[in-house]
């Protein structure tokens, strides 16, 4: 979990620069360890702000197609540097880390995040997004375009996103909320995966998981044919649906409407759910185990609990001054 | 998957007779290493169990010694192994600490926030006992205070350790006394 | 800050013996008039002297048995110095999509799905190349049948072994975690199939499930390549 609100504070911030750049350069952060939290302005310019050691610095370099901005220490093993770094909203970001916690607020261009423990927390983005992680979780708001997120030992969640979408992990659930897309791809391993958002006429949605369940919210009118498969989970929905073959309730096929969307839900150990759009999704398997925990030591409740939904989908944020990325 | 595991002698220069259970350990022999982590394993679970918590205390210590085992190779015997020893294990925490994002606090001038944090309101009449009494402090004053008053580490060193600058440890140390009197129930 | 805080906050450098000399002065001096830091100054003192006394806690139980294990498991692997960089096999990104289709044609699986997708972009939205550190990918021979899935993996397994002393021992922990996650899915997938074989679904289930492995082997091996 990422905590937005403190900031190191030493007594003066040990780099500041501000940088002129063309409209069109992609910023590139390359950090060992320490966290990074990019920010918008109107200003056609980056402004780094970084706290270090004085065994550190900070390599700003300009470029033709990107500014490079590297955390560097001068003797000894790597240490860790944190950077608030500021851009115009157009620009396109990538940032590379190993141990990088990293936060982008309010971003309007390509978003490539890759770390191995950091969280990723991106509000924003539009075109390509990926976000990789190995050991953190991601969180991906408001953005729009082809959205790739990876991680391997932790949770995704997306929210308010429209375009392509494919979402990966291995030990981790995936809560997918208000999401417009027609290309979804969303699979675990170990956890659950909750989809709620449209379901478009001859679009596809996949989602597969080996030990957790699916749930899925399918509004009352929609056309799309169901193929829903378990082998060792059940199936249940909140309303009532007509099975072709009632006696097989782990494999089976649902035609709804026209039957053009193809809609593929899997679950090899954990069962299918489906719901309506305005019920709540199930816990995550950490939210249980989370609340289960509370409710036997009367601790105080977990950090960073989940964003609750909304009523109505929040409309995206756009600076791009040319929408309809699909 | 497979399960080779391997072994090899990388460039070591261990002063011979001082130390003869490190040169073995370095060389693969588990008995030599075992009599070592005997021999430091209170130290360093202490460290663990005092930076970190005691819930996590002894998995980090199984942690710490399997590093050891693996670094060995590169100690090169210029310094007492013990130093060494817990240079390493201090690295070990540190990592472990930026990893548990649940449980980390960021080192803040922030007062408001380590004075609501620190008291445990059960506590404040009692005196307690030191290790129960830094349990309730927040964990970047706590690092602080264990690193130099328990361990005896200066300024410098910490600032380096922790990627802080000398001000904020000798700050952060400081509160991390105050907090602390008031646990301990001075008279 | 009130002007007592001035004093009290002044009271550890003190007690360290590290306040310059005009100030040590300035403060022993308003020591002899304040009753308060004079109080304070002493339970500063004993919450040194506790914590210099602080003992040794040992464990609550014995935990050689545990570290014996992982030093005799690959994770006690010592670091194996390679004479020169490692090669193998690598090409470029477009390499890899041209190799793909034809990889796709040869082994007859529907690699199809995995393709990117044509996504239609307004022209003025800057296409970002791919970052250094990823434009090279290792093209990974995979054909549905198992002599060719073994094969991949044992190759990047032994690849991430070899470059495991890059990476901590946490990371490979975690990847190690879930490589065991994804085998013991294969095996449930394998093991349903063959107790239902031609099962179309269940053998799909398993290529598809043996292709999450295989991704994961090549990020660990690229995490651990891209730490020099």
């Amino acid at each position: 979990m990422l905590a937005y609100a403190l900031i190191l504070m030493i007594a003066a911030a040990q780099t500041d620069q501000t940088v002129e750049v063309r409209r069109g350069t992609r910023l590139e952060v390359h950090q060992f360890a320490g966290d990074v939290v990019v920010k918008v302005w109107n200003r056609d310019a980056v402004r780094v702000e970084a706290e270090h050691t004085d065994r550190q610095s900070v390599d700003i370099r300009p470029g033709d197609q990107s500014l490079v901005v590297r955390g560097r220490t001068q003797s000894g093993p790597s240490r860790s540097m944190d950077f608030t770094i500021t851009v115009p909203a157009w620009m396109a970001v990538t940032i590379e880390g190993t141990a990088a916690d990293v936060s982008l607020e309010g971003v309007g261009g390509d978003v490539t995040v890759e770390t191995n423990r950091g969280d990723i927390r991106v509000r924003g983005g539009s075109g390509f997004i990926s976000l990789k992680s190995v050991q953190g979780s991601i969180r991906l708001e408001q953005a729009k375009g082809r959205v790739d997120v990876q991680t391997v030992n932790d949770s995704i969640q997306i929210a308010d996103v429209s375009g392509d979408v494919t979402a990966g992990t291995t030990n981790g659930s995936i809560v997918l909320e208000r999401i417009d897309t027609s290309n979804l791809d969303a699979y675990t391993v170990n956890g659950t995966i909750s989809f709620d958002g449209a379901i478009k006429d001859k679009g596809s949605y996949r989602v597969t998981t080996h030990n957790g369940e699916v749930s899925m919210a399918l509004p009352e009118k929609v056309n799309a044919t169901l193929r829903v498969r378990t082998y060792g989970g059940s199936f249940r929905s909140s309303f009532p649906v007509k099975l072709d073959d009632p006696d097989r309730r782990n494999r089976f096929t649902l035609t709804l409407g026209d039957g053009s969307a193809r809609v593929e839900l899997e679950s090899f150990n954990g069962g299918i759910a489906l719901r309506r759009p305005n019920e709540p999704r199930p816990l995550t398997g950490r939210e249980r185990r989370d609340r289960d925990r509370q409710r036997q030591n009367g601790q105080p409740p977990p950090p960073a609990p989940p964003a609750p939904p909304s009523a109505a989908p929040a409309p995206a944020p756009n600076p791009n001054p040319n929408p309809g990325l699909q | 998957m497979a399960t080779v595991a391997v072994t090899l002698n990388a460039d070591r220069r261990i002063a011979t007779g001082v130390d003869s259970d490190v040169a073995l350990a370095a060389q693969g022999d588990a008995s030599a290493f075992e009599r070592l982590y005997r021999a430091h394993v209170a130290k360093i679970h202490s460290l663990a169990r005092r930076m970190l918590s005691p819930n996590e205390a002894d998995e980090v210590t199984q942690d710490i010694f399997v590093r050891t085992w693996q670094k060995l190779g590169q100690f090169r015997g210029d310094a007492a192994f013990s130093t060494w020893l817990h240079r390493l294990a201090v690295n070990v925490i540190i990592e472990r600490r930026r990893t548990y994002a649940v449980q980390r606090e960021r080192i803040s001038d922030d007062e408001t926030a380590l004075e609501q944090m620190a008291v445990a309101p059960a506590r404040i009449d009692l005196a307690v006992d030191f290790e129960h009494a830094i349990e309730h402090l927040p964990a970047g004053a706590r690092e602080i205070l264990v690193l130099h008053d328990v361990e005896g580490y200066k300024h410098r060193e910490i600032a380096t350790l922790l990627d802080i600058t000398s001000g904020t440890s000798k700050r952060q140390l400081h509160r991390a006394r105050m907090l602390m009197r008031r646990q301990l129930g001075a008279a | 800050m009130t002007m007592h805080e001035e004093w009290t906050d002044k009271l550890s450098e003190y007690l360290d013996g590290e306040l310059p000399d005009a100030e040590r002065r300035q403060v022993t001096a308003h020591l002899e008039t304040c009753e308060d830091c004079s109080r304070i100054l002493e339970e500063l003192r004993e919450v040194v002297a506790a914590a210099n006394a602080a003992p040794p806690v040992e464990p609550s139980r014995d935990l050689w048995a545990g570290i014996a294990e992982r030093i005799a498991s690959p994770e006690g692997a010592r670091p194996v110095v390679l004479s020169g960089p490692w090669r193998r096999f690598s090409f470029s990104l477009p390499q890899l999509a041209a190799a793909s289709v034809l990889l796709a044609m040869v082994s007859g699986w529907a690699a199809i799905r995995f393709m990117p997708r044509e996504v239609s972009r307004p022209p003025d939205v800057a296409v970002a190349p791919p970052p250094a550190q990823t434009g090279e990918v290792v093209l990974t021979a995979f054909s549905s049948n198992d002599a060719g899935y073994d094969a991949a993996v044992a190759d990047l397994e032994r690849t991430l072994l070899e470059q495991r002393a890059r990476l901590d021992p946490e990371t490979i922990k975690v990847v190690e975690d879930n490589l065991a996650i994804i085998d013991r899915a294969v095996s449930d997938a394998r093991q349903a199939l063959d107790e239902d074989p031609g099962n179309g679904y269940l053998s799909d289930y398993l290529s598809e499930t043996r292709r999450r492995k295989l991704d994961l082997l090549r990020r660990a091996t690229s995490l651990a390549e891209d730490l020099n």
